[in-house]
C-alpha cells in the first residue's frame, strides 16, 4: 500500500461520499499545496489532509458548523494549518462537527448529522462527536490523515466509531494558534489516520514550540522531557481497575483479552491499578468546560465579523441577543449551564471544587507514571507504569434517531458517553485511540505520562 | 471654605477613588498594536490587530512593558507587589468590549497596599499631614470608544477600537479622603507621579486618566460617581452629592441611601445610573489561556535602580536650600 | 481487590503484576462501577429543586440570548438535570484540602518560571509587531468582515430609545 494517495484520485471520490455521509462544510476549489519545497523530499509532501472546521483557514471558510459563523473567512490561517501547507499537503477541505465542538454524536451541526460510512446499508448511525467528519473523512480513504480536535475525547470517540487511529498528544504540543477555542484549559488539536507511521509524521510535523500560543509548552521543557526520556524494558502497562465497566459492547471482551495476551507474549508486564479520581472526572469536566465555553463564545455578536441579524443588535433590552439567538440549541444549552457556573455563588462551590478535584486527578496519575511529569515536578514512580490501557467507549455507535431521543430525555445521557476519554484531557496526558480490529467500531486507548507521546506512538506502531 | 456649600462635621464625609490610568506604553497590552490610545487624528480602527478585534483563533499575549510600568508605580506608591499575580477575565456584553470581557485583574492583583502622603506644606491641604492609602493596583484592558449618534428615529453607535486593549492600571484608595481639598490634592499629585515616572500622560481631557468616587455619609450606603471627564467634575459632582445626601438625611429620608447605587454626573446634578437590582454579575474567571505572572525578587531591586527621585523627595531638598 | 495486594501511591494504587491471561480475566470480569451512577439511577438523592424562573431568566440575560421564544420551563427543567449530574462533586472530599491549590488545575508549569530582571528587559526589547497577527497600523480592513460598518467604524444598532434599559 502506498504511503499517500492520490489527490486527483480523492477529489473525484469526494462527491458521492460527500452526498452519502455528509463528510466535510467546504471543499477546496484548489487543493494543490503551493510549496517552495517542491525539490526536497519533505515527508509529507504531496499528502492529502482534512481540517476540522473550527480550525481557521485563509483559503476558505471556517464555520465551525454554526449559523453564528456562516461565511466566515479569516484572514489568517492557524498555525497548524501553517505548518501543513510548508510541508507541501494538499488540503482537500473544512470537516464538519458539532457545532462549536460541542457535542459527542457528530449531530448537532447546521450542516445535518455526519453519517458514519461503516454501515452505509443499514439505519443512519452516528459518527461520533465531534470531530466527526475528520473520522469519516479517514475512514473513506478520502484523506492520509485529518486534524481534528479534542477537548472531553471529540477526536478518539469518533476515531474509535470509524476504526481509525485517534490521536490526542499531550496538551500544549501542538499550537493552538488559529483553534476556535471551546474550553482551552483542555482543547487540544488531534490527528487521525489509518497508519500510524503517517500520523506519527504529521506529529513530528506540528509538534513544535509556537510563541503565538500562550499555552504552548515551552522549547525548554520540551528539552527537558527530551532528557528524560530512558529506554524501558520491559514495558510496564496498566489496566484501570476504575474503567471496568458491567455494559461494554457485545465483542469487546474477546478483543480486548486478546490484544493483552499479544501484549503478554510480546514480554511486556500489565499490572492492575485503581485510580479513583478518575470515577469524578465527568461531574469536573462539565463544571469547567461549559463555563469556559460560555466566556469564549461571548464575542460572538454579530458586530465584527459572522452572522448578524439584519434588523436589530439589542431584544428585551439584552444586547446581542437577536443575532445570538442563532446560536444552535446545545451550545445554548451550554453557554447557559456554564453562566450557571460562573455565577458567583456556583463560582466558589462548583467551580473552584472541581479545579481542586483536577489537581487530585493529575497527582493520583503522576503517582502511579514511572516518566516525570515536567508540569507538575513529578519525579516519576520508579515502580510505576509506561502505559495504560482504556476502552474508549462503553457503546457501538447507535443510531441518530436513538441518539436524539436520549439526548431529548436528559443532557446527562449524551454526557456519559465520555467517560473513558474525559480524564486524560483533563490531565493533558498523551492518548491515542486504536481500533482493535479492522472496520470494527471498537477501540481502546493507549494512554503515556504528560510529554510521554513518543512511548504511546512506539507502542502502537510496535503492535500495528 | 471659598467655594460652595460647606462641609458640616455632623454629616462625615467618608470618600474614596478609583483611577483608571492609560499606560503610555509602546504597544498594547495583548497583542503588539501601536497604543496610539489618546490620538485624535487616527483613522477609526487603525491600530486594530486580528486579537483586537476579537477574531475566533486569537489569543493574549502579554506586552512585558506594562509589567515594568505597573513596576515603577508600585514602588513610587510603597505597594507590595505580588510575587504571583493573574489576569481574570469579567464579563459583560457592550459594543466597545470585542471579547465580551475585559481581561483584568480580580483573585490576584498585580500590587496590595501603599499610600500617598498629602501636606500642608506640599499640597495646600487644611491637615498638616494626610495619609491616602491604597487598596491594590491592578493591569488590565482598556475599552473601545462609543460614539453615539441619535436621529429622532433611532441611536446608533459607532465603534472604535484603536483603544481597545490599551494597558489601563487600575488604582483603588481607601476611603481616607475627608474633604475635598484632599481628593484635589491626590488628583495632582498622583498625576504629577506618573507623569514623572514616564507611565502615562495623566490627562483628565483626553481620558488617559479616569477619576470615579466612592462616597458615603455617617456610614449610609456607599454611592459610586461615574462620567466625571475633568477635575472640576469631580470636585462639583461630590459637592453635589454631599449636599443631596445631607439634605435627605436631614429630613429623615434616608429610605434611597440604604442600598449602594452607581450615579452619573450631567454636569449640573448626579443622576442614578444602576442600583443593586441591576447590577450586573461580572462572573469573573480566571483566564485559562494567560500565564501567571511570576516576579523574582530581582525584578523589584532592578527596576528600583531605574527608578527617579521622586517628587516629593525633589520639594523637599530644594525647600531645605 | 481479589488476589492482587495495592501499593499505595497517593490515591493510586499499583497492585500485583499479572502473572497469567486467567487472572486477568478474573480481573476484568469484575465490573468496579456503573457508568449509569452519574444518572442517578442507582443512587436515592433528594430531587433537586429546578432553578427559579427568574433564576433562568437572569440567566438568559447574562447569557446574551433573548427571552422571548425560550422555553422557561424546559430550560428549568434540563438546568435541574445537568445540576444533579454535576453537584456529585459537592460530596467528593478533596485530597489533601490543606495543600490543593485551584491555580495548579491549569495544565501548565506548576511553579511558573520567574520573570527575572534581565529577562524582563530582554523580553521587552525583543517585542515587535508581527504582520501575520494582523499588527501593523492599517495593514489589514479591519471593518472589512463585518456584515455593517460605517466610515470606518463598527456600528451598534440599538434602535428605537424605548427599546433601551
Amino acid at each position: 500500500m502506498p504511503l499517500k494517495r492520490s489527490l486527483k484520485e480523492s477529489i473525484e471520490r469526494l462527491s458521492s461520499f460527500q452526498s452519502k455521509y455528509n463528510i466535510f462544510t467546504s471543499i477546496n476549489p484548489s487543493p494543490y499545496s503551493i510549496t517552495n519545497k517542491k525539490g526536497t523530499k519533505e515527508t509529507l509532501t504531496g499528502c492529502v489532509a482534512s481540517i476540522k472546521d473550527n480550525i481557521v483557514t485563509k483559503d476558505f471558510p471556517t464555520t465551525c458548523a454554526s449559523h453564528i459563523l456562516e461565511n466566515f473567512k479569516s484572514p489568517f490561517d492557524a498555525t497548524v494549518v501553517k505548518l501543513l501547507k510548508q510541508a507541501g499537503v494538499h488540503i482537500l477541505g473544512k470537516t464538519n462537527l458539532d457545532e462549536f465542538g460541542m457535542g459527542s454524536g457528530g449531530v448537532h451541526s447546521i450542516r445535518g448529522p455526519v453519517i458514519n460510512p461503516l454501515y452505509p446499508h443499514e439505519d443512519k448511525k452516528i459518527m461520533g462527536g465531534s470531530s466527526s467528519g475528520a473520522a469519516a473523512s479517514v475512514a473513506c480513504d478520502l484523506v492520509d490523515f485529518a486534524l481534528g480536535t479534542d477537548t472531553g475525547g471529540s477526536v478518539r470517540l469518533p476515531a474509535c466509531y470509524g476504526s481509525v487511529l485517534g490521536f490526542k498528544p499531550s496538551y500544549g504540543r501542538l499550537s493552538r494558534f488559529g483553534v476556535i477555542a471551546y474550553s482551552q484549559s483542555l482543547d487540544t488539536v488531534g490527528i487521525l489516520s489509518k497508519k500510524i507511521n503517517v500520523l506519527r509524521k504529521v506529529f513530528h510535523t506540528l509538534d513544535k514550540y509556537d510563541m503565538k500560543d500562550p499555552t504552548s509548552l515551552s522549547v525548554e521543557l520540551r528539552e527537558l522531557i527530551e532528557g528524560n526520556k530512558k529506554v524501558r524494558r520491559p514495558l510496564k502497562v496498566g489496566i484501570v481497575k476504575e474503567f471496568s465497566h458491567e455494559s461494554m459492547p457485545i465483542g469487546f471482551h474477546r478483543l480486548y483479552l486478546s490484544l493483552l495476551e499479544k501484549l503478554i507474549n510480546l514480554g511486556l508486564e500489565i499490572y492492575p491499578v485503581s485510580i479513583p479520581s478518575v470515577k469524578n472526572c465527568l461531574p469536573i469536566y462539565y463544571t469547567l468546560s461549559p463555563a469556559e465555553a460560555a466566556s469564549n463564545l461571548s464575542r460572538y455578536d454579530g458586530i465584527r465579523y459572522g452572522y448578524r441579524d439584519s434588523e436589530l443588535d439589542i431584544k428585551d433590552g439584552i444586547l446581542f441577543a437577536p443575532t445570538r439567538s442563532k446560536f444552535g440549541t446545545e451550545v445554548k444549552n451550554r453557554i447557559i449551564l456554564g453562566n450557571y457556573n460562573l455565577c458567583s455563588d456556583a463560582f466558589k462551590n462548583n467551580f473552584i471544587k472541581a479545579e481542586k478535584l483536577r489537581v487530585n486527578l493529575i497527582d493520583e496519575f503522576d503517582g502511579i507514571f514511572r516518566f516525570p511529569n515536567v508540569l507538575t515536578n513529578s519525579k516519576g514512580n520508579p515502580d510505576g507504569l509506561d502505559l495504560l490501557i482504556v476502552p474508549t467507549s462503553s457503546k457501538l455507535p447507535g443510531s441518530i434517531r436513538d441518539f436524539e431521543e436520549e439526548e431529548a430525555k436528559s443532557p446527562a445521557n449524551s454526557y456519559i458517553n465520555d467517560v473513558f476519554t474525559v480524564p486524560m484531557s483533563l490531565a493533558g496526558l498523551p492518548s491515542l485511540s486504536m481500533p482493535l480490529k479492522e472496520k470494527t467500531p471498537i477501540g481502546l486507548q493507549v494512554v503515556g505520562q504528560y510529554g510521554d507521546d513518543s512511548t504511546v506512538l512506539d507502542f502502537v506502531e510496535s503492535i500495528s | 471654605h471659598s467655594h460652595g456649600a460647606p462641609f458640616r462635621p455632623e454629616y462625615a464625609l467618608k470618600c474614596g477613588l478609583e483611577i483608571h490610568t492609560q499606560l503610555n506604553t509602546k504597544n498594547k497590552l495583548f497583542s503588539q498594536s501601536t497604543n496610539s490610545a489618546t490620538s485624535l487624528v487616527d483613522a477609526p480602527n487603525h491600530h486594530t490587530s486580528y486579537y483586537d478585534i476579537a477574531l475566533p483563533g486569537t489569543q493574549p499575549v502579554l506586552n512585558l512593558e506594562a509589567i515594568l510600568f505597573a513596576m515603577k508605580l508600585s514602588l513610587a506608591l510603597g505597594s507590595q507587589v505580588n510575587s504571583i499575580s493573574q489576569f481574570d477575565r469579567k464579563h459583560y456584553f457592550y459594543g466597545d468590549q470585542p471579547q465580551g470581557y475585559q481581561l483584568t485583574q480580580h483573585y490576584r492583583p498585580f500590587a496590595r497596599g501603599g499610600k500617598i502622603n498629602l501636606s500642608k506644606e506640599l499640597d495646600d491641604i487644611d491637615e498638616s499631614a494626610k495619609e491616602i492609602g491604597i487598596l491594590q493596583l491592578q493591569i488590565e484592558q482598556d475599552t473601545g470608544k462609543s460614539h453615539y449618534t441619535e436621529t429622532d428615529k433611532d441611536v446608533i453607535t459607532l465603534v472604535d477600537l484603536n483603544r481597545s486593549n490599551v494597558p489601563l492600571i487600575e488604582l483603588v484608595t481607601k476611603p481616607d479622603f475627608s474633604d475635598i481639598k484632599q481628593v484635589r490634592a491626590f488628583i495632582k499629585k498622583y498625576q504629577n507621579l506618573v507623569r514623572h515616572l514616564h507611565i502615562s500622560s495623566g490627562d483628565l481631557e483626553t481620558g488617559a486618566m479616569r477619576v470615579d468616587v466612592n462616597l458615603s455619609i455617617n456610614e449610609y450606603a456607599r454611592v459610586e460617581l461615574k462620567n466625571l471627564p475633568n477635575t472640576s467634575s469631580i470636585i462639583n459632582a461630590i459637592k453635589y452629592e454631599y449636599q443631596r445626601q445631607v439634605e435627605l438625611i436631614s429630613v429623615g429620608d434616608t429610605s434611597s441611601l440604604m442600598e449602594p447605587e452607581t450615579r452619573g454626573w450631567t454636569g449640573s446634578s448626579t443622576v442614578k445610573l444602576r442600583s443593586k437590582e441591576t447590577t450586573i454579575d461580572y462572573r469573573y474567571m480566571p483566564d485559562p489561556e494567560l500565564p501567571y505572572i511570576n516576579l523574582a525578587p530581582d525584578v523589584i531591586s532592578g527596576v528600583r535602580g531605574l527608578m527617579p527621585q521622586l517628587p516629593d523627595d525633589i520639594m523637599r531638598i530644594l525647600m531645605k536650600k | 481487590d481479589g488476589s492482587h495486594r495495592f501499593v499505595s501511591t497517593g490515591g493510586a494504587k499499583i497492585g500485583k503484576k499479572f502473572e497469567n491471561m486467567n487472572q486477568i480475566r478474573d480481573y476484568l470480569s469484575r465490573p468496579v462501577w456503573s457508568v449509569h451512577e452519574y444518572l442517578g439511577i442507582n443512587t436515592k438523592e433528594e430531587k433537586l429543586e429546578p432553578p427559579s424562573a427568574e433564576a433562568v431568566k437572569k440567566l438568559l440575560r447574562l447569557s446574551g440570548l433573548p427571552l422571548e421564544g425560550a422555553d422557561i420551563k424546559e430550560i428549568q427543567m434540563r438546568l435541574a438535570k445537568q445540576l444533579s449530574f454535576i453537584n456529585k462533586l459537592h460530596n467528593i472530599p478533596v485530597e489533601g484540602e490543606k495543600h490543593t491549590k485551584e491555580y495548579d488545575a491549569r495544565l501548565v508549569q506548576r511553579n511558573t518560571k520567574q520573570l527575572n530582571y534581565t529577562k524582563l528587559l530582554e523580553g521587552i526589547s525583543h517585542q515587535k509587531q508581527d504582520a501575520e497577527l494582523g499588527e501593523v497600523s492599517g495593514s489589514w480592513k479591519a471593518t472589512g468582515l463585518a456584515a455593517e460598518s460605517k466610515n470606518a467604524y463598527f456600528v451598534v444598532k440599538e434602535g428605537l430609545l424605548k427599546n433601551r434599559k
